[in-house]
């Protein structure tokens, strides 16, 4: 009986804390590391407050657009896929500071292609 | 008499120190391609090295339309640069090699720019003691047709630009990187200038190939990617080329016909008034952009912050 009841308030602590968990956040500095027999490549990503994203491939800016990011669901235009073309991803959070990006639906096939199923780490900020 | 004979022995012992000094042996790949790709052994001649026509102070490219060989025999096409290689999938104007490794040993052989068979230059690393080493204690192999291609394009890949104030302004979010003129510029490279159609990518060149109307089949008559697939559609195709640098790789165009950017805009806003009858030109070039003066302006502010610090 004591054991139930011990159980019973775990399960109701751990399904609160689950309600009052803070939403994933996609502000800041997200980076794929791709190591090959030429070398090393680094795409960064970079979604700030106001709603527009930046990358960077080996530290050479190539890609500027705007993006939207609620219940985890992705919305990115730029100007390479055209502004009114617009790519939906399902940003599947495997830590905090590391994601997943799945294709939800974009009919721009080089944005999909460097973005369905490509993992990122969170950079930490720089004090 | 004391301070003569003290200047006398300082003075000989810099020249035997001079006269027995050995150049260090190169530490990487990259080093001993770096070596090669100055050194004028690599052609016929002797006079001729890569870095003659992919010279440094200009993004390692050339000034001339088109550079100057072995008995200043002139090449067909403009120099592209040899920098922001190492994303590229094919390489010379026409994209007749896929790799680094296979481009870097073509300019060797051909007769109007180096003149030396392959196999040739070969022989001589390997009889000269300084290569010989170098290459035995990097490749553990003498030189080789493979080994010189990889230090050559070992080298190239180091030839990186990633510093340009354009990826400082959008990196760092530095506002003050660019100036007012150059963000318009970029706002109409992505907009009604159309440049971001074809100009795309970390190196702004994709990797397609493109007809921007320089083909005409009389004045203007190099068919270019079309020599190499044989394909008609690709009639007056070429590689699209990198903006980064290119304000420091004058004249511009496959042919080296136009000398300044403002021209090379001028020729985008309304290619017909210069090139009144191009065959297969594409689709995207068919209307004038009808660009103002002032915008021609703000899009070349923008192409000027795309160099490198070094330049």
């Amino acid at each position: 009986m004591k054991k139930m009841l011990i159980g019973s308030v775990l399960a109701l602590a751990a399904g609160l804390y689950a309600f009052t968990e803070a939403p994933h956040t996609l502000q800041g500095r997200w980076e794929n590391v791709t190591s090959t027999k030429d070398g090393t490549y680094r795409f960064l990503a970079v979604f700030r407050a106001d709603d527009t994203y930046d990358g960077f491939m080996n530290g050479k800016a190539f890609l500027t657009g705007k993006y939207h990011f609620q219940n985890d669901t992705l919305t990115l235009s730029d100007h390479i896929c055209q502004e009114g073309y617009t790519g939906t991803y399902f940003v599947q959070f495997v830590t905090p500071d590391s994601l997943v990006f799945r294709l939800i639906n974009d009919t721009c096939s080089i944005r999909r292609e460097g973005t369905d199923g490509v993992t990122f780490k969170r950079l930490p900020v720089k004090p | 008499m004391k301070k003569t004979g003290v200047i006398l022995l300082i003075g000989v012992g810099w020249m035997i120190a001079a006269f027995t000094h050995e150049t260090p042996l190169p530490g990487s790949t990259a080093a001993l391609g770096r070596k090669l790709f100055f050194d004028p052994i690599l052609s016929r001649t002797y006079t001729i090295s890569c870095a003659s026509c992919h010279q440094p102070a200009h993004a390692f490219a050339d000034t001339s339309a088109v550079s100057t060989g072995i008995f200043n025999r002139k090449g067909k096409r403009n120099t592209p640069s040899a920098m922001n290689t190492r994303l590229q999938v094919s390489f010379f104007w026409d994209g007749r090699a896929s790799t680094l490794e296979e481009q870097a040993l073509i300019p060797i052989a051909n007769p109007d720019e180096m003149g030396l068979p392959v196999d040739e230059a070969v022989a001589r690393l390997q009889k000269n003691k300084y290569y010989r080493t170098a290459f035995k204690q990097l490749f553990h192999e003498n030189p080789s047709r493979e080994n010189l291609a990889k230090a050559l394009a070992g080298f190239e890949r180091t030839l990186e630009t990633n510093d340009t104030p354009f990826d400082d302004w959008r990196l760092h979010e530095n506002e003050a990187a660019v100036s007012a003129a150059a963000k318009r510029g970029f706002a109409l490279f992505n907009g009604k200038a159309e440049c971001i159609k074809c100009h795309f990518g970390p190196d702004f060149n994709n990797v397609e190939f493109r007809s921007i109307g320089l083909f005409d089949g009389k004045q203007l008559n190099d068919s270019g990617r079309a020599a190499i697939t044989h394909r008609a559609t690709d009639l007056g195709k070429f590689k699209i080329g990198s903006l980064r640098n290119i304000a420091q790789t004058a004249p511009y165009m496959h042919n080296g016909m136009f000398k300044t950017l403002a021209e090379v805009i001028d020729y985008y806003n309304d290619p017909d008034k210069v090139v009144p009858h191009s065959i297969n030109r594409d689709t995207l070039l068919q209307k004038p952009l009808s660009l103002t003066n002032r915008e021609k302006q703000d899009l070349e502010a923008f192409l000027r912050t795309l160099s490198g610090k070094e330049m």
